[in-house]
């Protein structure tokens, strides 16, 4: 991994397209700007990990939606 | 194209029937090409299903008919992503997690599934800064649901 020391207000280039700026430092938590093309996805790693998950638990459904049919029949 | 399915055994999937997602999906990122199998008209739940992976799909939903108040803002990345025009069809879909305890059933709110019809594009949005969650309980409509099995149907977004 590469690792940079940057101060407050100190950027960091990724390419020649993304820009990431420190725009404060508070206690433990790091404040940052980013720049980047409109199509590139940004998001909180913790939060895509929760997707993937979510998304891989939902494939290995062993229930099929017959299932879900006769609880809603039960509900009815 | 002929696919062997988990779920159906052999589907016959037209080509215009099919959704491109660039990107793939979290956690199935190199599958890109997917179509959406109504197996029962009745029910409000379609499946995903992956066109490389017979095996992968998932059951998706109209998050409408559960969260009528669910609403959220398309980020302009995804907006680009699925090439959409003023006048785009957009459908909403929610990914449904189900357990061995089917009234554990949960719908994934903090990433709808948004189809543009017009480009075939599908992504699976990832919500910023938003109080929605990966699990909420999918079963808080069901009354709604079996009351009025007509409105499902054409509420029910793009089926294909």
């Amino acid at each position: 991994m590469l690792v940079l020391a940057r101060k407050k207000g100190e950027a960091i280039m990724i390419g020649d397209q993304i820009q990431l700026v420190i725009l404060g430092i508070e206690g433990d938590t790091v404040k940052i700007g980013i720049e980047a093309p409109r199509q590139v996805g940004i998001y909180r790693q913790e939060v895509y990990l929760s997707i993937q998950q979510s998304n891989q638990e939902a494939s290995t459904s062993s229930v099929n939606i017959h299932a879900l049919a006769k609880l809603l029949n039960k509900t009815k | 194209m002929k696919l062997k399915t988990l779920h159906f055994g052999e589907i016959e999937v037209a080509d215009e029937t099919e959704w491109t997602f660039l990107h793939g999906i979290p956690g199935f990122e190199h599958l890109t090409q997917f179509t959406i199998v109504q197996q029962a008209e009745h029910l409000p739940f379609s499946y995903l299903q992956s066109l490389e992976e017979g095996a992968i799909s998932f059951i998706i939903t109209n998050p409408f008919l559960v969260y009528p108040e669910y609403e959220f803002e398309l980020p302009d990345f995804a907006q680009e992503e699925l090439a959409i025009s003023e006048d785009a069809e957009l459908a909403i879909w929610s990914i449904v997690t189900l357990k061995d305890d089917v009234e554990g059933a949960t719908i994934n709110l903090l990433a709808p599934i948004v189809l543009n019809a017009e480009k075939r594009r599908g992504k699976q949005i990832i919500l910023h800064d938003s109080s929605y969650t990966t699990k909420h309980p999918l079963l808080r409509g069901k009354s709604k649901a079996s009351d009025h099995p007509s409105t499902i149907q054409s509420e029910g977004g793009l089926t294909c």
